[in-house]
């Protein structure tokens, strides 16, 4: 049976191939001078262009876009919000990566679209349909500080609320998928599944598009009895950093989608596809009725470049393998 | 010298611009290696300079011979390979280690700059380095079979190195964990390592921790064995000398 591939969050920016558009080094020569905010954006469309002609060619069945001009997973959301400031940096969890701080100092509003235009654009290069990303709404309360609501429950429910009306120009820009990403429900304790529940259960009131919850660095167990009712199409687990994430597929309702982060976005070792498809195969023994995705554990914006497309091939020929019942 | 209250800087300083052509150039193979060092001389000098017109007590040499933090251990050390571009914020980028077999220390890391920073000035100079845990932590792993054997082989290697900047002279060692913070499951390691990097060091110690959750490792984080523990504060304005009033801090503050 057929294992669907994908992404779990952005792709690294830089090129592989001697001559491509390189990005990193348009931005150091708008930041001297030398470059105009234009030649920045047509960049970014390139390297846009560049990461799904990629993901297309290696075989990932829902790619995604990248997010090329993003300077981290939540800044580029936070700062379209109203009541949101953006602070300092501070290190993003246990990653030796960074993130500008979002302040919330008023009432969080959603005043227009912020992502969809950019999805639009990036889909119209895509064969295939694309996965839009979103910050997760509880994640996000976890990693602004907050200096209006004073209880978690409403400043998440606020950002979910917000981030809801996000999804939904999404889905009127043509996303039929959308990668939610919750690193801080891998996080939560029990106490914290009221504000996990908030957050998720204003977020997703309402949508058509199909929509996966990722918890990548962290097993959501502590927090799943929560949300597991909520309307959301599918859970997904970093089962390289967080093996405890086994334990939440007997809990998983009937008819849901499990995405198997099995390819790990963190370290460039690469995987045997013998393993994976192992491991595939020890998903679906377990839980028979499931649907699965087969994903990197998190976005590989944390490998070098090189090392993401190898571990792209490697997700593709570990599917290839399950599908055929290998291991 | 002051008591009390004395004045130093982190660790590393801005290199010019005329310094960091010249890496890059070094890196395309058209200066030569001494050509560049004698250049990083010649700045570690000026920055030298500086912090003594400046007034400082406690000087450094500004590593501005170091690319980053962990690469630049890497790099000359066996067992260590260094991967492409890797980005870490917006358009920033750095190469991480990788360990590609068992990390060993088998030649001097710093010594030579610090005693070349030392002769220049009659103030004392820190030894730095990093620390076992952020090394293991900001690095790849394509050896060992736990971030503990990780971490226990760089506190060895570390302690070679903190040893050898004692034998040198160095009154006082700096040896920074700023991914201490992020992993409250592992502070116990950190601890040990810290302990292994420091075994048999009579300098006064000093560890640097930066841009991280304190409400995590605090107040554990004092079972650190060092004497001073420098935090960066000015980011989350001051916010963590309201965790001391309940939790006094018992080290040294920097």
């Amino acid at each position: 049976m057929k294992i669907q591939t994908t992404l779990a969050g952005s792709y690294p920016k830089l090129p592989t191939v001697a001559g491509d558009v390189n990005l990193r080094v348009v931005r150091n020569r708008r930041d001297a001078g030398k470059a105009t905010d234009d030649e920045v954006a047509a960049a970014v469309r390139a390297t846009t262009r560049r990461m799904i002609e990629l993901q297309n060619r290696i075989g990932i069945d829902l790619p995604m876009e990248g997010q090329a001009g993003w300077d981290d997973a939540q800044t580029f959301v936070a700062r379209g919000l109203e009541g949101i400031r953006i602070a300092g940096l501070l290190r993003y969890l246990d990653t030796n990566t960074y993130y500008r701080q979002p302040e919330i100092v008023g009432p969080i509003r959603w005043t227009g679209p912020i992502t969809a235009g950019e999805f639009r654009e990036a889909q119209a290069l895509s064969a295939r349909p694309l996965k839009a990303f979103l910050p997760g709404p509880y994640s996000l309360y976890r990693f602004s500080k907050d200096m209006r609501y004073g209880d978690p429950t409403e400043g998440a429910r606020s950002f979910g609320e917000a981030l809801g009306r996000e999804a939904a120009a999404l889905e009127e820009a043509g996303a039929t998928w959308i990668h939610v990403e919750e690193p801080w429900i891998g996080h939560a304790r029990a106490a914290d599944g009221r504000a996990v529940r908030a957050a998720l259960e204003a977020f997703l009131a309402g949508h058509r598009a199909k929509t996966m919850i990722h918890v990548p660095f962290g097993s959501p167990m502590a927090v799943f009895d929560s949300i597991r009712d909520l309307p959301w199409t599918a859970i997904g687990l970093d089962l390289v950093g967080a093996p405890a994430g086994w334990e939440i597929l007997p809990l998983v309702p009937k008819g849901r989608t499990v995405g198997l982060g099995l390819i790990d976005a963190r370290n460039t070792r690469l995987e045997a596809p013998e393993a994976v498809a192992g491991a595939v195969a020890r998903a679906r023994g377990l839980r028979p009725d499931l649907d699965y995705h087969l994903s990197p554990t998190a976005s590989l914006e944390y490998l070098p470049a090189d090392t993401a497309e190898k571990k792209l091939e490697r997700l593709v020929a570990s599917a290839a393998l399950a599908a055929k019942g290998g291991a | 010298m002051p008591r009390g209250l004395w004045t130093t800087t982190v660790g590393s300083f801005p290199k010019p611009p005329h310094l960091e052509k010249a890496r890059q150039q070094f890196a395309r193979g058209e200066i030569t290696a001494d050509r560049l060092g004698e250049m990083e001389r010649e700045e570690t000098v000026a920055v030298i300079r500086r912090q003594e017109a400046i007034g400082l007590d406690l000087l450094v040499d500004g590593e501005l011979y170091r690319g980053d933090m962990t690469t630049y251990f890497a790099e000359l050390t066996p067992g260590y390979a260094v991967s492409n571009p890797v980005r870490s914020y917006g358009n920033r980028y750095y190469r991480k280690p990788v360990a590609v077999g068992p990390i060993r220390r088998t030649k001097e890391w710093t010594v030579e700059w610090w005693k070349f920073a030392q002769a220049q000035t009659k103030l004392p100079i820190k030894g730095m380095l990093t620390g076992p845990y952020t090394m293991m932590d900001w690095s790849f792993n394509e050896h060992y079979p736990s971030r503990e054997a990780m971490t226990m082989d760089l506190a060895a290697a570390i302690n070679d190195e903190a040893l050898a900047l004692q034998e040198a002279g160095a009154k006082y060692i700096q040896i920074d964990e700023p991914a201490i913070s992020v992993r409250p499951e592992e502070l116990p390691l950190a601890v040990k390592a810290f302990a292994r990097a420091t075994q048999g060091i009579k300098a006064k110690t000093i560890t640097h921790i930066c841009y991280g959750d304190f409400d995590v490792i605090y107040p554990a984080l004092l079972d650190l064995p060092v004497d001073q523990i420098d935090l960066e504060m000015a980011n989350s304005r001051y916010d963590l000398l309201d965790r001391f009033r309940v939790n006094a801090f018992t080290k040294e503050i920097g």
